[in-house]
């Protein structure tokens, strides 16, 4: 067997048998990354055996368009890593829409996910969706009390939701609908907030920051992507906030708006502490 | 959110880099500030670090041959229902070409299936749901009889891809059928499909008839026959679910599984329940199609 750390150094110039050639040898590589990708999204069976083959003829496509542009900067695999993980961002997104499953519906599997997209982001009641599912489940069979014991859990994690009724939300006035004024205002916010921030730290301790606090991620993962030594990360992470939140304050923003623009999730308002990364002294505010 | 910017594939590659630590400093800090500023770029960086973060799997190596994969012309994006709908007129004239040319038994149930009008597959959204999915391994992990299964459910889709004009599609099941046929172990098959691929690829005329009655002629005697022609049958059963004919379904014969498949209790199980479903009339499309789907899963391997 081939290692993945072998394959090929450039594509550009490469005829298209040779680029057949290296689809077919990595086929299995590309498999075995649309089934984890797969699995990350909750997608079910059809959903995900569609997503393998409509990502399949992406890459493809067009004389292997994409994979020709390979220059050789990478590992192959790890470019088609990235190619697959740009491919299965789009499906998502023509998927899901805006809507993204909340890390709760994944934690509970596929039929989780299917059942709060239903309820989330098509607005259906229990009720409706429960229907559905069952009328979609044939084979196999989903029980309804399965389904119904999952509506009750997904429904506890939406933290802070209130539900009114329809006559309650007549009298409420009516909000801005213009579709471009509050994403254009957002983005005005975050430019001004970035462009202040990173005049204050560097642009790589503010990632650290972002996916720490914007993602939710460890300092273990977030030092094992950056490359960066786990141990000291923690004082960097505290220093690196508490400069940012100097900065940004003495700049004139205030910090709660700040968190909001950033839509950092993780309150990071607590005193952090550099020790236990198990027990981390930041509170979580609510899933993603 | 801040404007993201396109992320061409030069920009894919240089995140590739710069996750197996491969930039320089400069470079690493214009990837970093772009990861900052570009959602679009950040949730691409996101979801690929899931990936990084598993062992990576091993890379087979290249077929012993050259394997001639098909190469899709530019074309525009396939649309999911757009090229449906030339496609209605083809399918009575498929079903009568295609099911009359094999009686698997005493029984024929493909004559009276021969009969019925696919049109409504037309107006169907899911049929393509089944679209091709190369084997893994290049094919030769599936067993003989899996893969003859599946190259007469790939076979049925070829022709109604074909048919319906969509040639990304045609040429995307082409290749899957070159696979099978090496995993069948026939080298006559397998060349059969490698020259239709070359002509689907050429976009010259292709004879599909031909391949089919050249393809039965070679597996005369050959344990794959039966699975292939049931793999047909039950493809065929699937798109009328979905051309809204369950009426005309029911009035079929039932399927019998082949002895290849005997002891596969999953799709023993499944084809009662189909018996059993088509039995009753309240039962809707969307029970059979999903046992229908259930079937072909349990079969494929």
């Amino acid at each position: 067997m081939q290692t993945a750390d072998e394959g090929p150094a450039d594509l550009r110039k490469a005829d298209r048998e040779g680029v057949e050639k290296v689809f077919l040898e990595h086929l299995s590589f590309i498999e075995d990354r649309l089934e984890h990708q797969a699995q990350r999204s909750s997608f079910s069976g059809e959903v995900a055996e569609d997503f393998s083959s409509w990502a399949k003829m992406r890459l493809i496509e067009d004389g292997y368009r994409r994979l020709r542009a390979f220059k050789g900067r990478s590992r192959f695999t790890s470019f088609l890593t990235v190619v697959i993980a740009n491919l299965v961002h789009d499906y998502r997104n023509h998927i899901w829409g805006r809507y993204r499953p909340s890390a709760a519906a994944k934690r509970m599997g596929a039929q989780a996910v299917e059942l709060e997209c239903l309820l989330v982001r098509d607005g259906l009641s229990e009720n409706e969706a429960v229907a559905m599912l069952l009328s979609e489940g044939g084979v196999p069979q989903v029980h309804e009390e399965e389904l119904r014991e999952l509506a009750s859990q997904l429904s506890q994690r939406q933290f802070g939701r209130t539900f009114v009724g329809t006559e309650e939300l007549a009298e409420l006035e009516a909000p801005n609908t213009d579709p471009g004024s509050e994403a254009q205002r957002r983005s005005q916010s975050l430019e001004l907030v970035l462009d202040a921030a990173l005049a204050g730290i560097s642009a790589q301790d503010f990632l650290i920051l972002k996916m720490i606090f914007g993602s939710g991620k460890s300092v273990a993962d977030a030092a094992r992507a950056l490359r960066l030594d786990q141990a000291s990360l923690y004082r960097r992470r505290d220093r690196s906030l508490a400069k940012l939140r100097r900065h940004l304050t003495e700049s004139g923003f205030d910090w709660s708006e700040v968190r909001e623009v950033l839509n950092w999730q993780v309150v990071v308002d607590s005193q952090l502490t550099a020790e236990d990364e198990s027990e981390p002294a930041v509170e979580i505010g609510t899933e993603r | 959110m801040s404007e993201s910017k396109i992320i061409s594939i030069e920009d894919q590659e240089e995140l590739a880099a710069y996750l197996e630590g491969g930039l320089g400093p400069g470079e690493r800090a214009r990837v970093e500030e772009r990861l900052v500023r570009d959602e679009r770029y950040y949730e691409l960086f996101e979801i690929a670090l899931e990936s990084f973060s598993t062992e990576e799997p091993e890379v087979s190596p290249a077929p012993s041959e050259p394997t001639a994969f098909p190469t899709a012309r530019p074309s525009g994006p396939r649309s999911n229902t757009g090229w449906l709908l030339p496609l209605a007129a083809g399918l009575v004239l498929l079903l009568g070409s295609f099911l009359v040319l094999r009686s698997p038994g005493p029984v024929d149930p493909w004559a009276t299936l021969a009969e019925v009008d696919l049109s409504g597959l037309a107006a169907s959204h899911d049929w393509s749901r089944q679209s091709w999915s190369l084997p893994r391994g290049s094919g030769t992990s599936s067993s003989p009889s899996q893969a003859a299964f599946r190259l007469g459910v790939r076979l049925v889709d070829l022709e109604v891809a074909q048919r319906g004009g969509d040639r990304e599609l045609a040429v995307g099941l082409s290749t899957e059928t070159v696979l099978l046929g090496e995993a069948l172990g026939k080298r006559s098959v397998e060349e059969a499909f490698r020259r239709l691929r070359a002509d689907l690829l050429e976009a010259e005329d292709t004879d599909l008839g031909g391949v089919r009655a050249s393809l039965l002629a070679e597996l005369e005697g050959h344990p794959g026959l039966e699975p292939f022609l049931f793999g047909a049958q039950v493809e065929l059963r699937r798109l009328l679910v979905l051309a809204g004919q369950l009426k005309e379904l029911r009035e079929t014969e039932a399927l019998r599984l082949p002895s290849a498949f005997e002891g596969n209790e999953k799709a023993a199980g499944l084809m009662r329940e189909i018996d059993s479903l088509l039995r009753t009339d309240e039962v809707g499309e969307v029970r059979v199609r999903a046992a229908y789907d259930a079937l072909i899963a349990a079969l494929a391997g």
